[in-house]
């Protein structure tokens, strides 16, 4: 054992089994004052290692991002959201109001702030009903008008826009990319303005799933979005289903009239659902 | 396997050691090999979370994505990366011998990686770069696409039997051990090495469940251990996720300390096993024809070079279905070519391709030195034949082409009849080659009487392969026609959908 | 409706709550089919796992928790906004028409997750569309309910597509990615025996109701990430193999009796929890020697690849080497030394110690030609590493 390197190779191994020793005996405390002596021993390891043939350690890398926005409004983060649901005029997943957000708006918003966001809302309402301009409230599913899985939307907005029928996810998915798509044009034909890399990537991510909206490929990597073709296309298929999905909601926003306003805007509650039946 | 393997494996289970397979490493071992060792995160293909590399025990660097999320960091890291790489091949690039044609470079570099598992990491890391793009809006530094092109070629070389420029070191062991445990055990490096040569003052049974428990052996990758993800690893990444957020230099240099060293103790003990294991290997002596293999690395190796230094395109994503076959039938040739020049070089291998009929060994009984035979040319040539009597369960039928490791170089035979007689076989053959130009041979190209003589199928001789039909292949073989990569759809086109935990 | 070999199960199973089947579970039934052990630990809704810690060989299955999120959060951003990712795939396989593009949740029903009601739903909105008069094209996470020997189990696929003409598509939705239109046929494997288990699933919802079960399709659509990118692809797979076996590993399931008959009477894999304590503190009670015993007392097939799926497996190799079981090799060498089962068999023919029977002789003659050149080989270079 003469290479102090072999000695302490030794030792580290000796140290492993003992962590395996003292998890499989359940001690989480050795187990973690014994990684600790590993961390040690394998720093002096790598000591030894340097002392040997002295090579300079690698500055660490700075990170590529982009930086943290110091910058930007200090608006609540429901008037955030506000902004950006007025923006797509359709009910809308916290994932795609922080897309919308980040695209359009500056100030900083994330999906996290977002979670509890709706049951503070129906909090508030019910301490003083009415007392605020606006409520960020849930949309309706058609049949039960229970509260939709995720999805956020505004009080002042009328019944119908705030139901979900089977194709309302698609119709709302049209008509949100034809706003968005509108927005960019007006940062693109704004006096001196251009849409920001988040919002032209957003409305892209929304022209790939619409047939017959994207530029026909071109021999050169980039092909540029044309906003009209976003908004024609979209336009097209929304064509087809917007009877349908229209004669669902306004059926549905029919019944949601007969609820109390309360439930109007937060949803019934759970309801045709009998306790667990035993199983054969 | 044959006979012997089986009966070798049998041996080491019996006898709880690991069993010699052969007397020769038939793999080249550079003198300055680079051992990579690459990580990958669990769940996802293509996200490398680190990678160890050097070329000596006591020189590595550690390389680690801090969140493997993130595309412009994996793509930082393919460039810090692709510069080690490019580095030590770029030093294989300089000495040249030969004049036009035949000119080409005198050594070639040599990576190691741990397992099967790294050469698919980096079959997938050089797909993930060999096509990007250095200018426009997802640039990525120029040494990108050329590493993913190296590491392609690299990757297509392994495939092919004998050539020594990327090899996953658990190949190379268990070409010369038989252990007694299975294939699918013998793939984790630990596993097979507590066989070979366990841990000091540990048993080889010992050694087997150290191999297996991840808090002794950390795995050698490319997955980490499940343990080691939710224990350590998913909140290291959280902290610095957090710091990042945060923009505190100090907090995130923290956080990246902690996550480096946390994963150089998942890589480190890989390493040194990696460079035990390594000059284990350097002490078995090495086959004879292993200058004759590397002689075939030095020349694709140049081609692949001039190609690249022409500023040849990226490899084609997929072979099309014939050329895919005709690729098959390459790797087919170049498996038969090493597979007889081990038997040709090595009695172990021999005595393996014996013990399944496909060679044998016996003695002259019967020898006709000066026999002729008369050509197409009308030409009288020497056709000496011998039998040659055999305990061997030989399974080669009159007509074979034969050589012969025991006789002078150049010697070819071909077997005229196959006879039993009683617990033996008399074999007949006609010696074809290697006695010279003269119309009677020379001395030594005939077996004498009673001499002890091996033979083995001459690779040379292969039916022309026939190709599939390039129609009706299944959806996982289907080869479109190769285009653009995707040019209206850039990868980093949802990228924001992964930075950060949400 | 319980047959009585269900009496004998519980028995086996002991005091330990039943671990009902998913498809997970179901797909694993495909890995070596011809294990007594499994079968019976399988179909008596025994913890394999917590049996096998209890005698020494805790399993060390765990899933990274990268490897979960990342499959999460890939389905989550396929249905993000409408399904807009998985109706291009869909549009471009199945070729759904533009009008179709109904979209139901099936994860909860009014608010509420309770698997009855989700089921009862399930199959009402299915039925519907199977009769042509529901208006679903997407049924998104639907319950499904299969019988699996005498006990019911709950199977929820990631998506149901039902086109226009009639017909059903399991949609699996993976994170493993196709890269340049090749996927990893393991994992492409696993999927489908998973879908297979929801085919059949669907397929006994529409013969219970009286329907026509070819409605649907044997084809599932994988759904996955293309090449490096988060964005995703789909293919369609034959499940039609994968459908037939996992039919029959269930069939034998119910014919488990076969199996039980052969056990002791007294046999059982009972842990002996303290059911009073909350779940985490219940620890078992019967002696590991014991419990050790009666598992050692059913035959199991150990091959290395249970190493891969099976809690045993650990147990099972253990046992295998203990009788020194050519198992522990694995196929390679089964297959070279077929009809010889021990190492100290062959060794014991390979050097004349033992006499074959009239089968073996071949093969004895061949390992001890095969001896016979080791011997040479070892005298002239040494042996042992």
């Amino acid at each position: 054992m003469s290479d102090p390197l072999d000695a302490l190779e030794h030792s580290i191994s000796t140290l492993r089994r003992a962590i395996r020793d003292a998890s499989a005996a359940g001690d989480s405390e050795r187990a973690g004052e014994l990684r600790a002596q590993l961390r040690r021993a394998e720093r002096a390891w790598d000591a030894l290692i340097d002392t040997g043939e002295p090579a300079p350690a690698p500055p660490p890398r700075t990170v590529p991002d982009t930086p943290p926005a110091a910058f930007g409004s200090q608006l609540p983060a429901r008037e955030h959201v506000h902004r950006a649901l007025m923006l797509l005029g359709t009910p809308a997943a916290p994932k795609l109001i922080v897309g919308v957000h980040e695209a359009f708006f500056p100030g900083e918003l994330s999906a996290s702030k977002l979670s509890s966001l709706r049951r503070d809302e129906a909090r508030s309402y019910q301490s003083s009903p009415g007392a605020r301009p606006y409520y960020l409230c849930s949309a309706l599913a058609h049949d039960l008008l229970t509260p939709v899985r995720a999805l956020l939307t505004i009080s002042t907005w009328p019944l119908e826009q705030r139901i979900i029928g089977p194709l309302s996810p698609r119709v709302d998915f049209l008509t949100g990319a034809i706003r968005i798509a509108e927005a960019v044009h007006a940062a693109e034909t704004s006096a001196g303005g251009e849409p920001s890399a988040a919002a032209l990537r957003l409305l892209w991510r929304f022209a790939a799933n619409i047939p017959e909206a994207m530029p026909s490929r071109t021999p050169e990597r980039e092909s540029v979005l044309d906003t009209q073709q976003v908004i024609d296309a979209a336009r097209a298929e929304l064509a087809v289903h917007l009877d349908a999905d229209h004669a669902v909601r306004s059926e549905a926003s029919r019944r949601a009239r007969a609820l109390d306003e309360a439930q109007q805007l937060f949803g019934a509650p759970p309801q045709n659902v009998t306790p667990l039946r035993a199983r054969a | 396997m044959s006979m012997l393997s089986a009966l070798a494996h049998v041996e080491a289970m019996q006898n709880m050691t690991a069993v010699r397979l052969t007397a020769f490493r038939h793999h080249r071992l550079s003198d300055r090999p680079l051992v990579i060792i690459p990580l990958t995160m669990a769940g996802e293909a293509g996200a490398p979370l680190a990678v160890m590399a050097g070329t000596a025990r006591r020189d590595m660097t550690l390389l680690v994505v801090p969140q493997p999320r993130n595309r412009d960091q994996r793509f930082a890291f393919a460039a810090d990366l692709g510069r080690v790489v490019m580095d030590y091949i770029d030093s294989y690039r300089q000495d040249r011998r030969g004049e036009g044609e035949r000119s080409q470079y005198t050594d070639v570099p040599q990576i190691i990686v741990p397992n099967q598992g790294g050469v698919n990491a980096l079959a997938d890391l050089g797909r993930m770069c060999r096509f990007r793009s250095t200018t426009g809006p997802y640039a990525v530094p120029e040494v990108v696409p050329e590493f993913g092109m190296w590491l392609t070629f690299l990757v297509d070389t392994a495939e092919m039997a004998g050539t020594s420029m990327l090899l996953p070191l658990t190949a190379l062991l268990t070409e010369h051990w038989a252990t007694g445990q299975s294939t699918l055990e013998d793939q984790n490096l630990a596993s097979l090495m507590a066989w070979i040569a366990p841990p000091r003052g540990v048993s080889i049974a010992q050694a087997l469940e150290e191999a297996e428990n991840p808090d002794v052996c950390p795995p050698a990758g490319p997955s980490t251990s499940p343990e080691f993800d939710n224990r350590d690893l998913a909140p290291a990444i959280k902290r610095f996720d957090t710091a990042h957020a945060l923009g505190d230099p100090h907090t995130l240099a923290a956080a990246q300390t902690e996550l480096t060293e946390l994963i150089a103790g998942q890589v480190k003990p890989t390493w040194r096993l990696m460079w035990a294991a390594i000059s284990i290997l350097r002490s078995i002596p090495k086959a004879p024809q292993t200058a004759r293999r590397l002689d075939r690395d030095c020349r694709l190796f140049t081609n692949h070079s001039d190609y690249r230094d022409a500023g040849g395109l990226p490899q084609r994503k997929r072979d099309t279905a014939i050329s895919a076959a005709r690729r098959l039938s390459q790797l087919e040739r170049a498996l038969a070519d090493f597979e007889a020049a081990m038997a040709f070089d090595d009695p172990f291998v021999l005595a393996d391709r014996r013990s399944g009929g496909e060679a044998f060994t016996g003695t002259v009984v019967e020898s006709q030195p000066n026999r002729t035979a008369i050509t197409a040319k009308n030409t009288t040539v020497p056709r000496p034949r011998v039998t040659v009597r055999t305990s061997d369960p030989l399974r080669l039928a009159a007509g074979t082409k034969l050589i012969s490791p025991t006789m002078p170089k150049g010697h070819k035979a071909v077997i005229v009849s196959v006879l039993p007689d009683g617990d033996t076989t008399l074999v007949t053959v006609e010696v074809t080659a290697g006695m010279g130009r003269g119309r009677t041979p020379k001395a030594g190209s005939v077996p004498d009487l009673d001499k002890d003589i091996d033979y083995l199928p001459d690779p040379g001789w292969r039916p022309n392969p026939t190709f599939p039909d390039s129609d009706h292949t299944p959806w996982t073989h289907s080869a479109d026609p190769d285009g653009p990569d995707d040019s209206a759809v850039p990868e980093n086109a949802a990228a924001e959908e992964w930075g950060h935990d949400n | 409706m319980k047959p009585p070999v269900d009496g004998r199960l519980d028995a086996l199973r002991g005091s330990s709550p039943r671990l009902s089947y998913n498809a997970r579970s179901l797909a694993a039934l495909e890995n070596n089919p011809r294990c007594t052990l499994r079968a019976l630990l399988d179909a008596s809704g025994s913890d394999k796992a917590a049996i096998a810690a209890h005698i020494g060989y805790p399993s060390p299955f765990g899933q990274s928790s990268f490897a979960f999120a990342r499959g999460n959060a890939f389905e989550a951003m396929v249905k993000d906004n409408g399904c807009a990712e998985l109706l291009r795939v869909l549009r471009e396989t199945l070729k759904l028409t533009l009008p179709e593009v109904a979209y139901l949740d099936l994860n909860e029903v009014g608010g509420a997750g309770d698997n009855d009601a989700r089921h009862r739903r399930t199959t009402e909105v299915l039925l519907e569309a199977a009769r042509g008069n529901g208006e679903g094209t997407l049924f998104d996470h639907p319950l499904l309910h299969l019988q699996v020997g005498g006990e019911g189990a709950f199977l929820e696929p990631d998506l149901v597509a039902f086109r226009i003409d009639g017909r059903f598509y399991i949609v699996e939705i993976k994170s493993f990615p196709i890269i340049d239109g090749q996927a990893d046929p393991a994992q492409v494997r696993a999927a489908t025996t998973q879908a297979s288990a929801y085919i059949i699933a669907l397929r006994a919802l529409l013969a219970h109701h009286g329907m026509d079960t070819g409605a649907v399709s044997d084809t599932i659509v994988l759904v996955a990430p293309k090449d490096f990118t988060n964005r995703p692809t789909a293919a369609f797979v034959d499940a039609r193999k994968q459908v037939a076996a996992l039919t029959r590993q269930l069939s034998r399931i119910e014919r488990v009796s076969d199996l039980v008959d052969l056990l002791p009477e007294d046999l059982t894999f009972d842990l002996d929890l303290d059911l009073t304590l909350p779940k985490k503190e219940q620890r078992p009670r019967r002696p590991a020697e014991e419990l050790a015993a009666a598992v050692a007392r059913v035959p199991a097939t150990y091959r290395p690849d249970c190493l891969n799926h099976c809690e045993m497996a650990f147990h099972c190799r253990a046992h295998a080497r203990a009788e020194a079981s050519l198992d522990v090799l694995g196929p390679a060498v089964r297959e070279q030394l077929g009809g010889i089962d021990t190492a100290t068999m062959a060794l014991g023919l390979a050097r004349g110690q033992l006499t074959p029977t009239g089968d073996q002789s071949d093969m004895a003659a061949a390992l001890r030609h095969a001896a016979r050149l080791r011997d040479e080989l070892t005298e002239a270079y040494g042996g042992a590493a």
